[in-house]
């Protein structure tokens, strides 16, 4: 049956390939920006095939020669239809004007078309900007992984943490990629806010089932964020303001419809003040705590064949204080960390059937604590320091052989640095070091290839990736199969499902999963290997005449080599150590059903979801070997994230929006249990033996306990004003929480009693953008 | 690290919005026999038998004194543990060194206990003492203790302790500082007025992971003995008293930080069907 499989993989593409006639190609953009837009659908109502553009706005289409008619279409566009004489290989740029689709569409084999049309629409959502930015959040300071945090499928960590787990993976088994650059610290200020500035972003895109094979290095998930290209044709910009931050963005063309930046920065507000009148009081001492983003990106069309990007991202957070008692006596504290990505791409579409995609990277994360301490005799220095660093070379090829064949394949080359928690202690003639051991570097080299297949009502995709992780003195190599079909069982009713292995090489140490800065990437180590993981899915949905649909999805992730820290093992010490000491290695199963019923057309839109999910670990030394409930085993989980448009006034766009998550709570261990204790050794004949040495507290197994159900109601009322064409002004009042639910985000043993902490009560706010 | 330092902004969203109430948690735990039992070559053997309860009762342990806890070495039964007071039982024998035990423990309206030790063999230990300085006033030297751990064949899990009485009282159970590269740093934590830059919460582990058969050499400096009695003790543990005191100690240093959100730590036991231990030790002294 095998041999049987590879063979029909192999030689159906040769068959399928000399069906063609002529190929249309090109790329669909923004009329307004020149942007190029991702996800288009082209679609020819004559034969019935159609296309989608890539990542970079590219489609392939061959078609019989002839009078042709293709249709082009994106959500909140209006459509395009052109029509042309087919008589020879056609290279066809076509920019679609904004404007959103107000009446609700008969729906039509074209509606299902779409990036990657074999997953279902569970395993991979449709996110658009507009969702984004209209979701009520807390300080409306909006947040993509906040957002996400709507959809089924999808747990926050703790409350109002842009960390998110999918289908019971872990935090860490999320692939965030900014431009394809890998983000390997996604969170500012204890993880309230995500690192990524919706107003440089264009696209989000996230996969949690049937991933394709052109994404590796993470179980659960890929979230492939784009940023935004920078406007070809004229100058822009944005100016935003929330209670937290604000923002800058302007994009303007170097050269008319051939080359264009743009450039944003997030900035927090709220510590200027404080920084200023610690100035004005001039004492010498002050503290404060600020972080930023900045994003830069250009871009050159050097013919319509060729293109090349440059971006970078940069951001920070830092927090600090300096104390003066005298001349020369002073103590200073800095604790920092952000990430440092740059990326330089080059796309060329060598004929009308094949795109390639070449890019070379670099991704570096860091945190740094430094505390000095000097005085007439003594100088003191503490640092303690992690950083990780990712260079890379990739390369992806399209290959758009027929209607029905696409072939996707590629590889990539990967240098990574490791240099988790060092630490530094320099007295007056003295310097200490530790877990200098803990440094490594590892070579990670892929390739993969996905056959692509639109036979009419099934859509399937076949793939692998061949990963080898060379560290040590070990070298990892696994082949990961992947494969999603979709079937289309009636005009509006989709069967779906997908069987996917993937690989992880690094590994999170974390046990706060909160985004800490301290939270430490490691390599795969000869004594610690690779994650891997398993994940089955199989589900339908359902489209509705009046632009509803009904998904159904059930899925199976089995883990394994998954990494937890050892009892007691501390996320924040600053002990010496080798990691690999502190940690347990196991295994993990998730498994549940996913429903959500869309409705995204109309003047109301919007997802109502319900996920039942279980997920569990066994670790061989941990709860005598048996499986326990994993710390974000949530049993249910009912979310809405819903918007009403109003009819636009006088130029004056208004919508309300409503979010609600209703959720089980999280698992926490919490001792619940005491028994007789043996005092340890040496101890058992002191006179001064403690409370502590002959009584323990412990409990059955980890997570024993569950939180009460976490819930809360948000409201949103926007009010976008059109000034010209250009200029438009936009006014966000959000009320989080709304009926001032006191969800506990921990709690913790104040002698004999547990007390709970609430971090997040009723927060009105209110947030101002300004477009130019 | 100090949370303080990690998360300042947590504190100002404490003061901001944050709310803090007690909470009555239900628990609901029906009582479990516990057994603690270490067995030493060097003693007689004895056991403790008492009833858990829940965290929030706030009384003493109740001790079991109805019970029958049986004893078998390699299989065959050696004896029953006779009461000696309130839930405390002993057997007049002394175990060996090498040898499988395996513990049965009855009460009626309980789950019977049952566990496994092997007792593990005493360290062979040499060593010499290198004066460095004499405390003057007081005429007492300083010394370094050079140690020979000749380590056998096989996982060994060492603790370092010292015990001492001062005016007739007994104190113990802390360490010299050690810098050698067997010491495991579980519980290690940075000082940087200490002589190494770090310090060990009470005991030292040693592990022979990476040097198992091998002549373990290091030294325990700046030993002073001006009490009425010093000793310097090697205990070697089985995999079970092993991780019971790790876990006890990870535990306690994670009650010590002051982290509000430190993830507990589920004390280790390999008791079947109750808490407790039941493991073993053989001890080697060295009178300072």
């Amino acid at each position: 049956m095998y041999k049987i499989v590879i063979l029909f993989v192999l030689i159906f593409p040769l068959i399928v390939c000399g069906q063609s006639k002529y190929t249309v190609s090109g790329y669909v953009t923004d009329a307004k920006s020149g942007e190029q837009l991702t996800g288009a659908t082209i679609y020819n109502a004559i034969t019935g095939n159609g296309a989608t553009t890539n990542n970079y706005g590219f489609f392939s289409l061959t078609l019989p020669e002839g009078n042709c008619t293709l249709e082009f279409r994106f959500l909140g566009f209006q459509h395009t239809i052109k029509t042309f004489e087919l008589k020879a290989d056609t290279l066809l740029s076509v920019a679609l004007k904004k404007g959103i689709e107000i009446e609700e569409v008969q729906v039509s084999g074209h509606t299902n078309m779409r990036n990657n049309p074999e997953l279902s629409g569970l395993n991979q959502p449709r996110i658009t900007m507009k969702m984004i930015e209209s979701a009520p959040v807390i300080m409306s300071e909006t947040d993509v992984l906040k957002t996400l945090q709507f959809l089924p499928g999808i747990k926050q960590g703790a409350e109002n943490t842009a960390s998110f787990n999918v289908r019971g993976g872990g935090g860490d088994q999320n692939l965030i990629l900014l431009d394809g650059v890998p983000v390997y610290n996604v969170n500012h200020l204890l993880g309230f806010f995500s690192v990524f500035n919706t107003d440089a972003i264009k696209n989000v895109n996230l996969i949690k089932g049937g991933i394709p094979a052109r994404y590796g290095g993470r179980l659960s998930s890929v979230l492939d964020i784009t940023m935004k290209e920078g406007n070809l044709n004229k100058s822009s910009g944005v100016v935003s303001i929330s209670p937290i931050a604000g923002r800058f963005t302007f994009e303007a063309p170097i050269k008319r419809d051939t080359s264009a930046f743009i450039v944003s920065l997030r900035r927090t507000l709220f510590d200027l003040p404080w920084y200023a009148i610690q100035n004005i009081a001039s004492s010498g001492n002050n503290f404060g705590y600020y972080f930023y983003d900045f994003n830069a990106k250009a871009n050159w069309v050097f013919n319509p064949q060729s293109r090349i990007y440059i971006s970078i991202y940069t951001g920070k957070d830092n927090q600090y204080s300096n104390t003066k008692e005298d001349k020369n006596t002073n103590s200073q504290f800095r604790y920092n960390w952000g990430n440092f990505t740059s990326v330089l791409r080059w796309n060329q579409v060598f004929s009308s059937k094949l795109f390639s995609n070449t890019s070379v990277y670099y991704s570096h994360f860091y945190h740094n604590e430094i505390g000095k301490a000097e005085d007439e005799k003594i100088k003191n220095l503490f640092q303690t320091s992690s950083d990780l660093q990712d260079f890379c070379v990739q390369t992806d090829f399209d290959f758009y052989a027929s209607p029905v064949y696409t072939l996707r394949f590629g590889g990539k080359m990967s240098h990574l640095i490791f240099n988790p928690n060092i630490v530094q202690i320099k007295s007056t003639g003295t310097v200490v070091k530790f877990n200098e051991q803990n440094k490594g570097n590892a070579n990670q080299a892929d390739l993969y290839f996905e056959n692509a297949f639109d036979l009419g009502k099934l859509k399937l995709n076949a793939g692998g990736r061949l990963s080898g992780y060379f560290t040590g003195n070990t070298n990892y190599l696994h082949f990961q199969p992947r494969i999603s079909a979709n079937l289309q069982l009636s005009p509006r009713l989709y069967m779906a499902t997908s069987y996917t292995e993937m690989v992880q090489n690094i590994h999170l140490l974390t046990n706060s999963s909160l985004g800490m800065p301290t939270d430490l990437w490691v390599a795969s180590t000869d004594k610690i290997g690779p994650q891997t993981a398993q994940q089955a899915t199989f589900g339908f949905s359902k489209q509705m005449k009046n632009s509803y649909s009904f998904e159904v999805e059930g899925y199976y992730k089995w883990m394994e080599n998954v990494v937890r820290f050892d009892e007691g093992a501390s996320f924040t010490e600053t002990k010496e150590n080798n990691w690999e000491n502190s940690v347990l290695v196991g295994e993990g199963k998730a498994y549940g059903i996913e429903m959500a019923a869309r409705k995204e057309k109309g003047s109301f839109t919007g997802i109502l979801s319900y996920t039942l999910s279980w997920s569990e670990r066994r670790f061989e030394k941990l709860n005598h070997g048996n499986w326990f409930p994993d710390k974000y085993d949530r049993r249910h989980d009912v979310s809405v994230l819903a918007e009403y448009s109003f009819k636009e006034k006088y130029k004056l766009q208004r919508s309300v929006s409503l979010g609600f998550t209703l959720q089980s709570g999280n698992n926490i261990s919490l001792p619940d249990v005491e028994h007789e204790g043996l005092p340890t050794p040496g101890r058992d004949s002191s006179i001064d033996i403690k409370n502590w040495e002959v009584i323990r507290q412990t409990y059955d197994n980890p997570n024993n306990f569950k939180m009460p159900v976490f819930h809360h109601l948000d409201l949103g009322y926007s009010s976008v004003k059109q000034k010209t064409d250009n200029k438009s002004i936009t006014w966000t009042f959000s009320i989080y929480n709304v009926y001032n639910r006191m969800n506990p985000w921990y709690y913790y043993k104040s002698g004999d009693k547990v007390k709970q902490v609430s971090l997040f009560p009723i927060v009105p706010s209110v947030g101002f953008k300004y477009v130019f | 690290m100090n949370i303080k330092h990690v998360c300042p902004f947590l504190f100002l969203l404490s003061i901001l919005f944050s709310c803090v109430q007690d909470v009555n948690l239900e628990y609901k735990h029906e009582s479990k026999l516990c057994l603690n039992c270490i067995l030493n070559p060097d003693s007689i053997i004895t056991a403790s038998l008492t009833l858990s309860h829940a965290l929030d009762y706030s009384g003493k342990f109740e001790a079991v004194n109805n019970a029958v806890i049986t004893l078998y070495e390699e299989d065959n039964i050696i004896g029953t543990l006779k009461l000696k007071s309130n839930g405390k039982y002993f057997l007049n024998q002394r175990p060996v060194s090498g040898k499988t035990y395996h513990i049965v423990a009855e009460s009626t309206g309980y789950e019977s206990l049952k566990a496994n030790t092997t007792v593990p063999e005493k360290p062979t230990i040499e060593y010499t003492k290198d004066t460095t300085a004499i405390i003057e006033n007081l005429n007492v030297p300083i010394f370094d203790l050079n140690v020979q751990l000749f380590d056998k064949k096989g996982k060994d899990n060492y603790w370092l302790y010292i015990t001492y009485i001062v005016g007739g009282i007994k104190y113990g159970g802390n360490s010299k500082e050690i810098n050698a590269p067997y010491v495991d740093t579980f519980n290690r934590y940075i000082d940087s007025d200490s002589k190494y830059g770090f310090r060990h919460f009470l005991q030292i582990r040693m592990s022979d992971e990476g040097y198992d058969g091998q002549n373990l050499e290091f030294t325990i400096p700046d030993n002073v003995v001006y009490l009425d009695y010093k000793a310097q003790h090697f205990l070697n543990a089985d995999e079970h008293y092993d991780k019971y005191i790790q876990t006890t100690l990870i535990k306690r240093m994670s009650e010590n930080d002051d982290l509000p959100f430190y993830e507990p730590v589920q004390i280790y036991s390999n008791i079947e069907n109750g808490y407790g231990i039941f493991g073993s030790c053989a001890i080697t002294t060295i009178k300072l």
